[in-house]
């Protein structure tokens, strides 16, 4: 593995500015995917950031928010892989009756939101937690990230086609969650 | 608008298929003709346009997830360990080109980079050893929203080195202005001094802030300034005569002579992030001189492909701001 310690103070720079840039995105985007496991997210962007430090000399910067993406992507379906092969402890990725996917401290603590804005939110966060994962996660991606389909291409190691049904998919079942909130 | 003309269940399914597309603007521009005619017949899809950009903006605005305030200290303390990165999350790596050039930018989180950080050069030369930094120590605190990182060091070495190098570039053509049409000569010999007297007066408002030049080094700069000041007043005295080359010349050759080899320790002093812009309108009595550091920082600072904003953006609100070429 190549030292970062051999590294160019510009080249740190940069990743200063990365770990500024995203940790807030990656944490976001790995607690939308792990839903009821999103305590760990921070640790999941955590991880992600630590991954790209020990490969800075190997992923060149323009590769390197697709290559944080794609690793956040990979520890957060580990983890959910984990979970459900440990039921008692952990709840199933598909059974998600049960549970509030929204974690409170994500829907409140913002009164500046309108009640009614805030119920709007917590239904699609709960909405999107119910999306299958492979639609989920392109619709975090393409939706709430602001990642190209073309980007989310390479992330999600799909083709370009994939993306646009995937994300086709994802809305139409969100319009039919949202419908009461989303009509006229 | 006419909701009256004929619409098929075939063609409703065929734009609604594509209406996801139509908001993300990734049609063609038949197709993108195609659905807005559809759109204006069609109330239904229309709605259902209506739909997907409240589904949109909906999701714009979930907030965002804030990593919790020790996040960097924490990331900052798994690198010091040594701590590797699982190799199972890089699973399925990427194919990716190969490097680009880096790029070198800044804005001026400058002392994120500098805690503790001592910088030896001698003369000309960078740093033998830049790898010893302790940059990455400092390197995740206290990140400005406004600001992009700035390679500090780099700008720090390069400011402080510059007037000896625009110094002996004008040492070096003295001989060779004999020959030259007096004119000519004046003229280049006023844009190198002004250029001089730039860099000096750029590397003296940073001084004692970004960093500390050591007292013989300040001497000499102060002496180089005297010297390229004289040659600009002669050049405003003259009448791009002969005569005054001449006077310039041998002011030139027995002038201050700045040691071929400076040793320079700078020292690093801030451990909070600074601003150099800040630090440079505080040495500005105007806009315009404010604009010359400016226009000295971008020519001679930074990397190329970086420019730096407009004084009239910086006065009176000092945030650095870099654009690109």
């Amino acid at each position: 593995m190549a030292s970062a310690t051999r590294t160019d103070p510009v080249l740190l720079a940069s990743y200063q500015r990365a770990v500024h840039d995203y940790a807030d995105l990656l944490k976001s985007f790995a607690a939308r995917l792990l839903a009821d496991d999103a305590d760990w997210a921070e640790d999941v962007a955590q991880d992600a950031l630590l991954a790209l430090y020990r490969h800075l000399h190997d992923v060149p910067e323009s590769a390197w928010r697709p290559w944080l993406y794609r690793v956040t992507r990979n520890l957060c379906l580990d983890r959910l892989r984990r979970r459900k092969h440990r039921p008692k402890n952990f709840r199933d990725f598909a059974d998600e009756e049960n549970r509030d996917p929204v974690p409170p401290s994500r829907i409140t603590n913002r009164p500046e939101i309108h009640a009614q804005e805030e119920e709007m939110q917590r239904d699609l966060e709960k909405a999107i937690a119910e999306l299958p994962p492979r639609f989920r996660e392109v619709f975090l991606l393409c939706e709430q990230q602001g990642v190209s389909y073309e980007e989310a291409s390479t992330i999600l190691d799909v083709p370009l086609k994939t993306i646009s049904t995937r994300l086709f998919r994802a809305r139409q079942r969100l319009m039919k969650a949202m419908a009461s909130h989303l009509e006229d | 608008m006419s909701d009256n003309r004929p619409t098929t269940d075939a063609s409703c399914r065929s734009i609604r298929s594509r209406l996801g597309e139509a908001l993300d603007h990734r049609l063609g521009s038949p197709d993108s003709k195609r659905v807005r005619e559809h759109l204006l017949a069609c109330k239904t899809c229309r709605g259902e346009y209506s739909m997907l950009t409240r589904l949109q903006r909906a999701t714009r605005e979930l907030p965002t997830e804030r990593v919790t305030d020790d996040f960097r200290a924490r990331l900052i303390e798994r690198i010091e360990s040594g701590e590797g990165a699982r190799p199972d999350i890089l699973q399925h790596p990427m194919s990716i080109a190969g490097r680009i050039k880096l790029f070198t930018s800044g804005a001026l989180t400058a002392a994120a980079l500098l805690v503790s950080a001592w910088l030896v050069y001698d003369g000309l030369r960078t740093p033998s050893n830049p790898q010893s930094m302790p940059i990455e120590l400092a390197s995740l605190a206290g990140p400005n929203d406004t600001l992009r990182p700035v390679d500090a060091n780099g700008i720090g070495l390069r400011a402080v080195q510059k007037p000896r190098e625009l110094f002996d570039g004008l040492r070096a053509q003295a001989p060779r202005l004999a020959s030259q049409p007096p004119k000519r000569a004046m003229a280049q010999l006023r844009e190198q001094s002004e250029a001089l007297i730039q860099s000096i007066r750029f590397v003296n408002a940073l001084d004692g802030t970004l960093f500390e030049l050591p007292p013989d080094v300040r001497t000499s700069y102060v002496e180089a300034e005297r010297t390229a000041s004289a040659i600009v007043e002669e050049a405003q005295r003259s009448n791009d005569s002969r005569a005054s080359v001449d006077r310039i010349v041998a002011l030139l050759q027995h002038g201050p002579t700045l040691e071929p080899t400076i040793r320079v320790t700078i020292r690093l002093r801030s451990s909070e992030p600074v601003d150099i812009a800040s630090m440079l309108q505080r040495h500005s009595k105007s806009m315009e001189e404010l604009s010359q550091y400016l226009r000295f920082f971008n020519e001679h600072l930074l990397r190329q492909g970086d420019v730096v904003a407009p004084a009239a953006e910086i006065w009176g609100s000092p945030t650095l701001r870099l654009g690109n070429r």
